[in-house]
């Protein structure tokens, strides 16, 4: 399995987020909301 | 929300999130029943179980069946039978860590001798979402995608592309480390969090350190999350403990930034600084 190193969410096509910090309080500001409201 | 494809895209994302137990649950969907009414029942049977359990093991609620039991007001034969397996995984997990991993955890997180209480979180989160994910793949061809705060399972069929899964960078949470590609299987993350409550080195109470992040590749939700806690807590140990585990690999960010990919069986590659 290929493991790439990018540097920034938005310069790779990214489904979903792992991460330690998905809260509900911090969910506004992170990048899996922007995934989940772009749609895409 | 701009929408430009079809019924018969079959290879459009259809999103759902909802939040519960303190964290945002995004699904994506994709194939025959992304948009249909059955999928839509399909992620509201999701929630369902996510919700039922969050009443059962909830540490943050006075009345569940964890916390009543954690004062000695039941016992554990009063409980629904999920709570002994929960408790039974975190047995297996304490053993296979060498009592790093742990339910039985300090109270007090800044008193490593005070009195323990019983918190299963490690081992409810990856647990819960795993077989709530069952309600998914009885969606016939359909590709599915399921986070619940960060802890990832997922499905996609051969004749459609792999998903894409970010692993968040813990020093800076608009970016991200590295892209996993994945068709089945799942992948867990702990690491320094504000809702860590329970993640301590159990062998002596204390939090954490050494790493400041490692993400575990597997087939089970459920062991991805609880060996990604487990290595967690064992700190500077993490990625050599990692190699002994049966996963497909993990991914380890230490303080200094610098990001170790790990693979067992073999010892460990470091991938970029």
């Amino acid at each position: 399995m290929l493991v790439q190193s990018t540097l920034q969410a938005q310069s790779a096509k990214i489904d979903m987020v792992s991460g330690a910090t998905v809260t509900s309080g911090g969910y506004l500001q992170s990048l899996q909301s922007a995934l989940d409201q772009a749609g895409i | 929300m701009l929408s430009v494809v079809g019924p018969l895209d079959q290879t459009a994302n259809h999103r759902f999130v909802e939040h519960v137990m303190g964290m945002p649950i995004s699904l994506a969907l994709r194939g025959r029943h992304a948009g249909t009414a059955r999928g839509r029942a399909a992620w509201q049977a999701v929630m369902a179980e996510l919700n039922a359990v969050d009443r059962v093991f909830s540490t943050y609620r006075a009345d569940s069946f964890v916390n009543r039991l954690d004062r000695g007001e039941i016992r554990l034969e009063d409980c629904p039978t999920e709570v002994r397996v929960v408790l039974e995984l975190g047995e297996r997990a304490a053993r296979s860590s060498a009592g790093a991993f742990s339910v039985s955890l300090p109270s007090d997180p800044d008193d490593p001798g005070s009195r323990r209480r019983l918190d299963p979180s490690g081992v409810v989160k990856g647990w819960a979402t795993e077989r709530a994910a069952r309600e998914l793949e009885t969606l016939e061809d359909t590709d599915f995608c399921l986070s619940a705060g960060g802890d990832v399972t997922c499905r996609a069929a051969p004749e459609r592309e792999p998903w894409q899964i970010g692993i968040e960078n813990p020093h800076d949470r608009s970016r991200i480390v590295a892209v996993v590609p994945l068709r089945a299987g799942a992948v867990a993350t702990s690491g320094t969090s504000r809702r860590g409550a329970h993640l301590f080195d159990a062998r002596t109470g204390r939090r954490p350190s050494g790493v400041d992040q490692v993400s575990v590749i597997g087939p089970s939700l459920t062991w991805a999350d609880i060996d990604a806690t487990a290595a967690y807590a064992r700190g500077v140990d993490a990625a050599r403990w990692l190699t002994t585990r049966p996963i497909s690999s993990a991914i380890v960010v230490r303080p200094d930034g610098s990001v170790l990919r790990v693979i067992p069986s073999t010892t460990e590659q470091k991938v970029s600084t």
